[in-house]
């Protein structure tokens, strides 16, 4: 499960412009991460052309998928993932991306530059390759599975301290039982009449 | 009476505020020095007249709402009346709760120089509003609750018509969304405070003006994405009610072992007992035995002695 690339796209003068895009192509030899770069930059974009103002998509092509949200204004965030992303959080992601790059960057900065360096993206790139650690309804489920082994494991102790106590039991009125007999014994050596 | 007994409760409080002028008249006619006391008394009849007015006005209203509520349309949608009519029935509550603070505090500034049955009777008319202001906001609850799912009955019925083409376009109001706001709404405290009630259940109408956020279909799921957040959230939701159930069951397994913890604790102690009164027993006949040489040798000694006078003898 990876993410590929993440862009931010700005598509409303016609030649729509990415803005700021990150990448991690490590996972391809050296020699293909040239063009593979270039047809993740024109998917995006085109992608984001072809989507319509206040949409999320997800498209596949080959092994790719690219899921983009395109706000109302023209700007749109693209995240191309392999097919095994799961489609939620990459859809979260695209909208985060594109919250945060509309509070820092303002309008005329969007409209007017042909590049923005966006220097979050690439953490975001690494930190969204695990999807489950990034994602807060995955991580927040993911604790609660490890919480729900951790509690069965609980349960099972509970129940051999029940045996254990089951056994205990039986074993404390045994040598009740004999403690008692023991006192009538001694009691009745003494009631006696004189031993010689 | 039994004509006045079978008309509706409002009756009777103009009936009974008549009375009160009529005596406060007399009052008036006869004494002087009393008038203030008397005067203050009925000004306290007289808000708690109002209240219990107010209150039976704001009951007629609700009874209004509930059946606006109850209607089963599909397409004449009374929205905008039901919503006016709540919100004028919170109001009126949130205003005869104040007038019932009010009294409560005039009543208990009045309350020095009076005897004490009217003391006593003015404190339980203030806690007989206070609870009827409590059922009141109680079927108001009950009305909304009514109202909300009437709209999601409303809501699918509406789908089942207008078809499938709406699976894409399926608005927000799923049940377990609604499930933790039915909860909170069912925990609120009642009547006292009616202003913080959780009026959530009346947002459902607004969200049927988002239409801005249509969502396509996705290649892999069959969902569309805010739908597959709504079910990784009610995941979630059943996954920690289900925590909460292990909890309940560990807590019952612990308790019950507490009981086979306190009989092995008897045991335990009645083992202690016997023994130290065993050991007690042996003691003594250990004490008894040693004691007891004193006493043979006495006995052996007389019978030595008569054996050596039969020796003698014979």
């Amino acid at each position: 499960m990876k993410v590929f690339h993440l862009s931010v796209v700005r598509t409303t003068p016609t030649p729509s412009v990415p803005l700021a895009t990150a990448s991690d192509l490590s996972s391809f030899s050296f020699f293909q991460r040239g063009s593979i770069q270039e047809f993740m930059n024109f998917f995006a974009t085109t992608v984001a052309e072809r989507t319509q103002d206040g949409q999320r998509q997800g498209v596949d092509q080959d092994n790719y998928v690219a899921y983009v949200y395109r706000q109302p204004g023209g700007l749109s965030s693209v995240a191309v993932t392999d097919k095994e992303y799961p489609a939620r959080v990459a859809l979260s992601l695209v909208a985060k991306i594109l919250d945060e790059f509309t509070k820092e960057f303002n309008a005329e900065r969007i409209a007017s530059a042909d590049k923005i360096a966006f220097p979050a993206l690439d953490d975001y790139v690494r930190k969204y390759q695990d999807p489950k650690q990034a994602d807060n309804i995955m991580r927040v489920q993911q604790e609660l599975d490890e919480t729900k082994v951790v509690l069965h494991k609980t349960i099972e102790g509970i129940l051999e301290r029940g045996e254990k106590l089951e056994s205990l039991v039986d074993r404390s009125n045994q040598l009740s039982d004999q403690s008692k007999m023991f006192y009538k014994t001694a009691k009745k050596t003494n009631a006696c009449c004189i031993v010689m | 009476m039994s004509s006045a007994k079978t008309k509706t409760l409002r009756d009777r409080t103009t009936e009974y505020r008549l009375l009160v002028n009529a005596l406060r008249k007399r009052q008036q006619v006869a004494s002087e020095p009393p008038k203030p006391k008397k005067a203050a008394l009925s000004e306290f009849t007289r808000h708690a007249g109002a209240i219990g007015k107010d209150i039976q006005e704001t009951t007629l209203l609700l009874e209004q709402l509930a059946t606006l509520a109850r209607s089963k349309t599909i397409f004449d949608d009374k929205t905008p009346e039901i919503n006016g009519l709540t919100a004028q029935v919170k109001q009126r509550i949130a205003t005869i709760n104040g007038k019932i603070l009010a009294l409560q505090t005039l009543q208990r500034q009045q309350n020095g120089g009076e005897g004490r049955q009217a003391v006593e009777h003015h404190s339980n008319v203030v806690v007989s509003l206070q609870t009827q202001l409590a059922s009141t906001s109680n079927v108001f609850k009950d009305v909304l609750e009514l109202r909300s799912e009437s709209l999601k009955a409303s809501g699918t019925r509406k789908e089942q018509f207008i078809g499938a083409g709406s699976v894409r376009n399926r608005r927000k109001l799923d049940p377990p969304v609604d499930s933790p706001l039915y909860q909170s709404e069912r925990r609120q405290p009642s009547g006292y405070q009616p202003q913080n009630e959780d009026f959530v259940a009346l947002s459902l109408p607004e969200m049927d003006e988002q239409s801005s956020s249509q969502m396509l279909l996705l290649q892999d799921g069959q969902s569309s994405y805010l739908d597959s957040r709504s079910d990784a959230i009610g995941s979630i939701e059943s996954t920690i009610s289900e925590l909460g159930q292990i909890f309940q069951q560990l807590a019952q397994m612990v308790s019950e072992q507490r009981d086979v913890v306190q009989r092995i604790d008897a045991n335990v102690e009645s083992i202690d007992v016997n023994i130290g009164a065993a050991q007690n027993e042996l003691l003594r006949y250990y004490s008894n035995i040693s004691s007891n040489r004193w006493l043979m040798l006495k006995i052996f000694a007389v019978i030595l002695v008569f054996a050596f006078l039969l020796v003698m003898l014979a």
